[in-house]
């Protein structure tokens, strides 16, 4: 909003005798001001501040500049007595003496923002300019003047254009409105003024009560319209009143003037009284050319459908019967609070007028407003909840001026008024505190009678109360237009008196509270030692991606759920708009982008995906909604293919590791009967990115967590990525919140030696070697203490059997035997060895020897 | 006499020195000393042969056999040696290594390692406020109308709904007495209320994450976007005590000391509520181009707590008091490392992500 200090300075009030301006402030110091105590600026500008420092001059003497020669030096006078002033550099061909000539100084700033600076014009300093009509930012008749402005011979020397011309300067402030959201009092010149007469009042700067609560009525005569509020509209309050014989035309200068400054087009003036109060007071309002009105009621009430109204932007709109109409005996006329009818506005031949004064509920304007999508001048400040209180003064205001600019025009009737209940009689918004409760907030002590001028300023009123065990207890009228919705608790007050007073007045002090230990949450634990773990075991590089993803990445992913209950109204694009089922597609989309720069990489990221819910009977609002899980998706990418280190392998090694270190036992299973609930599927069976054999649940605390996953080359095409990848996904959602525990307790060192029994069994192609070894483990020999792979080989061609076991391998397994209490004897050895040939053997895993 | 004829231990020793000299393998090494010295070796005989001779010859003799075996074995041991160390010297030799063949001088695709920026930025931040005896908590994306608007003082149709632009949720859920709706929340202020409905006052707490704007991106907005929330509630808190922890807070992440200024702002879950501005780190104050000229950078919206906010979480404004605030995740990334454009920071491009790694 574009606030004129010049508009301001209306309501100041003056020194009669001295004139003084006390708002003569500079442009920055007002920003910074009114940015610090007020509102938030977004810039301050100096319009016309040239005029008054241009003064008329007389030519007295013109000489060619020694170095150029269209170029004059002339001297020049500023009064009668002929004193010569200055000398400046002249190169327009109308210069001759006795001329009369606008002349800037040095320092002026000429519209468009050129600044005059003392400058060498070939060799010599000019001492300022002699302008033209166009450098002055004046129209002429002739268009764009090259000339000196030759001004009339009797043009008083010396005198400031701003005299001569009665051009004034102004600043406009620029305030940004969203820090206007709760001061619906702000959203005109006398509310501003207000505030500025606050926060400068230690100048002396006081406001001027510029409106009499007192109408004088005129006329008694029969009113020809009167407003009927229907109790289901959303009317809070309206007035009405007929003025016979306007006339129609262009409005004076000096509020033409105004409008334009603040960035309004000025239109005739009827229509321009209407946004002129508006901005002066606040408060919108509504003129109808009253012959085209049919009836004699006005009547607010709900729309009835269907509907439609063409409004004065020319464009039809429909009605739902949720928005409130002001409407005649045929046809609604104005969307009430929004925009009024094209057919019932001022023309250029109205002659009879009906003036709207009228306040809304501010959440009805605000939904019919965003439903149409029309935000106007007038809806944005009803939804801030405005103050009937005011429609008595705005109306006077309204009258007075079209009184002025239309001097033949007659109010006919009285001012009609019609309110929905107690609206206009509530009783006043008192708040009960104490100067004390006021300081401790602000932690500042704010002496009694600065806290009181500052409230009287804002008009407040201030009534101290009775002693009450030695605080002095105050009670606080809060003036109608701050209580609509802005001030309601002491709070509120602390804000008035610590931001006239400027917070940076306020000592910063540390509160008193007691020093407690804090430790990380579980899960943020976790979550650093997983992001630690995945830097430096894992070898990979952290991203972060949307959480929201679209059909298409989903269905390129081949995704077989499209998560449809969980999209977006009001997406800004198709492709973000739905949470995703799972991080893989995500992941898939960083892969296919970083492909295109790296032959191979290895990335993670820690994010949640989401699903529709399955509500438990305890579960809160938001969980039955949708389940929101934390995910740790990892994928590992090579262009090429490295047999001896399997990239599905190295993912499955970093995944186990990660469960050690998160000290959680993680479990690798190929296949699980148990896996039953869908939401731990995190690679569902049927997406076709599943691989038929590299691929492990991962089970933890007895339920599937994650799974590790080399990528089906269907999905891969789908990318058309060339290469190979693995993708671990891990839902830490069930032990998120579980301590991470140090349980270790120390075993003895062995005090007996332990036995070593290596035996190489044959193992055809496709069987995984952890089935031999399940083989021994099962066996359930207490001494036997471990048995793993100690080595593999594939067998060469010359020693492969005919027909069978062409892909097998020699597997040398090996077995440790140890009793924490004794030696093993030899006897003991040799038998429970000849039990594992056995049992392996009986299992198909025969000696490599036997063959 | 038989023992003329043989030759002396001394001729013996001058004969071995000559074949030590000769020596070209361990196995050589061991012939020649086994020859000497062994059971059968040469001065074993003539010891052997000695038992019959004169005392004075046996003496004589025997000592000088001793002391020339002493000797050998000596000369035999420092020979193995060396001729070890001459093989073990051979087979290194054959056994080199490119020791210039090291990772950072091969392409083996992205190797490198590391955090994203935003994690390292967030972890000092988050180590600040612990520090400062801060809880850290966490808080759904998907919240409800209550927790986003309504208990945070912004009941419905508040024209402050309109400040942020707000993703909702086609689908709705039936409630017992209306419908609820649902939607991905617009800054952390949800955590305060969901820290309330967990801890009693007095506490501390920041919850950072996710927040989501429905604004058109461009190079400094987007939709999904990082703040850090921040909440304490305790007696006696006043408005010294919040501009003292901002001070603070800033002062830790940018090292160095600071000037702030508040000014009012509003924001309906504080009240009062305020703009933190801090001097601009660039111009000091003086008007560049990074604070716009006016000597200020905008950098936390924060307040005090609202009562009704305070009510709303069951706890008693008359005897608590809070101060909040909220801090941009992606913009303190930003400043920290000169980063031009916020959409780098959710793209999940590594040659982005490559520049902050850990190695």
């Amino acid at each position: 909003m574009l606030i004129s200090l010049d508009w301001i300075k209306d309501f100041i009030e003056e020194k009669i005798e001295t004139k003084e301006d006390k708002l003569s402030i500079s442009p920055k110091e007002l920003l910074n001001d009114i940015t610090l105590s007020i509102a938030e600026v977004e810039g301050v500008e100096v319009i016309g501040e040239h005029w008054s420092k241009i003064r008329i001059a007389r030519i007295v003497g013109i000489k060619r500049h020694p170095e150029a020669e269209k170029l004059n030096l002339v001297t020049f006078t500023l009064s009668e007595d002929n004193q010569i002033v200055g000398e400046v550099v002249c190169g327009a061909n109308n210069v001759r003496v006795d001329m009369k000539v606008p002349y800037a100084p040095l320092g002026t700033r000429f519209p468009g923002g050129l600044l005059l600076e003392a400058k060498k014009i070939r060799g010599i300093v000019s001492q300022g300019m002699l302008c033209s009509q166009t450098e002055l930012g004046m129209a002429t008749a002739e268009g764009p003047s090259h000339g000196l402005w030759e001004m009339p011979d009797d043009s008083p020397l010396g005198q400031t254009l701003e005299e001569y011309l009665h051009e004034k300067n102004d600043v406009i402030i620029n305030i940004d409105n969203k820090s206007l959201t709760h001061r619906p009092d702000l959203w005109g010149h006398y509310g501003m003024a207000r505030e500025i007469a606050a926060v400068y009042r230690k100048r002396g700067v006081k406001l001027k009560n510029c409106y009499n609560k007192e109408w004088e009525q005129k006329q008694v005569q029969q009113s020809p319209i009167t407003p009927v509020l229907e109790g289901e509209s959303a009317g809070l309050a309206y007035y009405a009143l007929s003025i016979n014989d306007v006339k129609i035309g262009p409005s004076p200068a000096w509020m033409a003037q105004r409008l334009t400054r603040v960035g309004l087009r000025p239109i005739n003036n009827i229509v321009d009284i209407s946004n002129y109060v508006m901005l002066e007071l606040g408060i919108p309002l509504h003129i109808f050319d009253r012959d085209l009105l049919c009836g004699d009621k006005i009547i607010i009430r709900k729309a009835t459908v269907p509907q439609n109204i063409k409004t004065l932007d020319g464009i039809e709109r429909q009605l739902l019967p949720e928005d409130t109409v002001v409407a005649d005996c045929k046809r609604p006329l104005v969307i009430a609070g929004i925009m009024g009818g094209d057919e019932s506005g001022v023309k250029d031949n109205t002659r009879n007028i009906l003036i709207e004064v009228a306040n809304w509920k501010a959440g009805a304007i605000r939904r019919t407003s965003a439903r149409l999508g029309l935000r106007t001048d007038s809806s944005q400040r009803y939804e801030k909840s405005l103050d009937s209180k005011l429609l008595m003064r705005t109306m006077i205001r309204t009258c007075q001026l079209v009184l002025e600019l239309c001097p033949e025009a007659k109010v006919v009737g009285k001012i009609e008024m019609a309110s929905a209940g107690d609206e206009l009689n509530s009783p006043p918004r008192i708040i009960h505190t104490s100067y004390r409760e006021i300081n401790s907030l602000l932690g500042k002590e704010v002496p009694k009678e600065e806290i009181k001028e500052i409230l009287q300023a804002l008009e407040f009123e201030v009534s101290e109360v009775s002693d009450v065990s030695g605080v002095s207890q105050i009670s606080i009228v809060v003036p109608s237009f701050r209580a609509t919705k802005d001030v309601e608790c002491t709070s509120c007050i602390v804000e008035e008196i610590g931001r006239i007073v400027g917070y940076n007045t306020i000592t910063p002090q540390s509160p008193l509270t007691p020093a407690l230990p804090v430790r990380l949450s579980p899960s943020k634990n976790l979550e650093r030692k997983i992001q630690d773990f995945m830097v430096i075991q894992g070898r990979s590089l952290e991203i972060i991606t949307y959480p929201l993803v679209g059909e298409k990445l989903l269905q390129q992913a081949l995704w077989p759920t499209l998560n449809p209950e969980l999209i977006l109204v009001n997406a800004l694009s198709r492709d973000h708009d739905r949470m995703r089922p799972s991080l893989i597609p995500s992941l898939l989309e960083a892969a296919n982008l970083n492909q295109k720069s790296y032959e191979s990489f290895r990335l993670f990221e820690l994010g949640r995906a989401f699903t529709s819910a399955f509500p438990a009977a305890e579960s809160s609002e938001v969980e039955k909604f949708a389940q929101e899980d934390y995910h740790l998706g990892i994928l590992f990418f090579s262009r090429t293919t490295r047999p001896q280190s399997p990239i599905f392998l190295e993912a499955v090694n970093l995944v186990e590791n990660l469960f050690d270190y998160i000290k959680l036992k993680g479990e690798l299973v190929t296949d699980n009967p148990r896996l039953s609930r869908p939401s731990s599927m995190l690679i569902p069976n049927n997406w076709p990115g599943k691989h038929p054999q590299q691929f492990y649940h991962v089970m933890a605390q007895g339920t599937a967590v994650g799974a590790i996953n080399l990528v089906n080359p269907m999905v891969l095409r789908s990318f058309k990525i060339r290469g190979e990848m693995v993708i671990a996904v891990i839902n830490l959602s069930t032990f998120k919140d579980r301590e991470i525990k140090d349980k270790v307790i120390y075993k003895q060192l062995p005090k007996f030696p332990s036995s070593i029994f290596d035996c190489t069994v044959i193992i055809d192609g496709n069987i995984n070697v952890e089935n031999a070894l399940q083989v021994v483990r099962s066996l359930k020999i207490k001494e036997l203490v471990d048995c793993k792979i100690a080595d593999v080989f594939t067998l060469t061609s010359e020693e492969k059997i005919p027909g069978e076991k062409t892909r097998a391998r020699a597997v040398t397994l090996r077995s440790v035997l140890y009793h924490p209490e004794k030696t093993l004897s030899g006897e003991f050895i040799k038998e429970t060895e000849n039990k594992i040939i056995k049992k392996l053997e009986q299992a198909g895993f025969p000696l490599k020897s036997i063959i | 006499m038989k023992h003329d004829q043989s030759p002396s231990p001394n001729e013996l020793y001058q004969e071995f020195l000559k074949h030590l000299e000769d020596l070209k393998n361990k196995a050589e090494a061991l012939d020649l000393k086994a020859k000497y010295l062994g059971k059968n070796g040469i001065f074993s005989i003539i010891l052997k042969d000695l038992k019959d001779a004169a005392i004075e010859v046996k003496k004589e003799i025997g000592q000088q056999c001793n002391e020339y075996k002493n000797q050998i074995e000596d000369l035999i041991r420092s020979k193995l040696d060396e001729l070890e160390l001459q093989e073990i010297n051979r087979s290194l030799a054959e056994d080199w290594v490119d020791i210039t063949l090291k990772n950072s001088n091969l392409d083996r695709g992205l190797t490198a390692a590391g955090y994203h920026p935003m994690t390292i930025v967030q972890r000092e931040i988050e180590d600040i406020f612990t520090s400062m005896g801060f809880l850290i908590l966490d808080g759904p994306y998907i919240e409800d109308d209550y927790h986003n608007f309504t208990a945070l003082n912004t009941p419905a149709d508040h024209p402050a709904r309109d400040m942020t632009d707000t993703f909702w949720f086609k689908n709705t859920t039936e409630g017992k007495q209306r419908l609820h709706k649902y939607l991905l929340r617009t800054h952390t202020s949800t955590i305060q209320i969901r820290g309330m409905e967990t801890y009693s006052p007095p506490f501390k707490f920041v919850g950072p994450g996710k927040v989501f704007r429905c604004e058109r991106t461009d190079a400094s907005h987007e939709v999904v976007f990082h703040q850090i929330e921040g909440m304490i509630v305790d007696k006696g808190i006043s408005v010294s005590n919040l501009i003292y922890f901002m001070k603070t807070l800033l002062q830790e992440i940018f090292r160095r000391e600071i000037e702030v200024r508040l000014r009012p702002g509003f924001f309906p879950f504080v009240e009062p509520g305020f703009e933190l501005d801090v001097k601009c780190l660039i111009c000091q104050g003086n008007g560049c181009s990074v604070c716009k000229q006016s000597g200020w950078l905008e950098l936390l919206p924060c307040g005090m707590v609202h009562p009704n906010v305070l009510r709303e979480g069951g706890i008693d404004p008359k005897i608590y008091q809070g101060l909040a605030f909220g801090l941009g995740l992606d913009r303190l990334t930003m400043m920290r490392y000169v980063i031009d454009d916020v959409r780098l920071i959710n793209s999940g491009d590594l040659r982005f992500i490559s520049q902050f790694k850990s190695y």
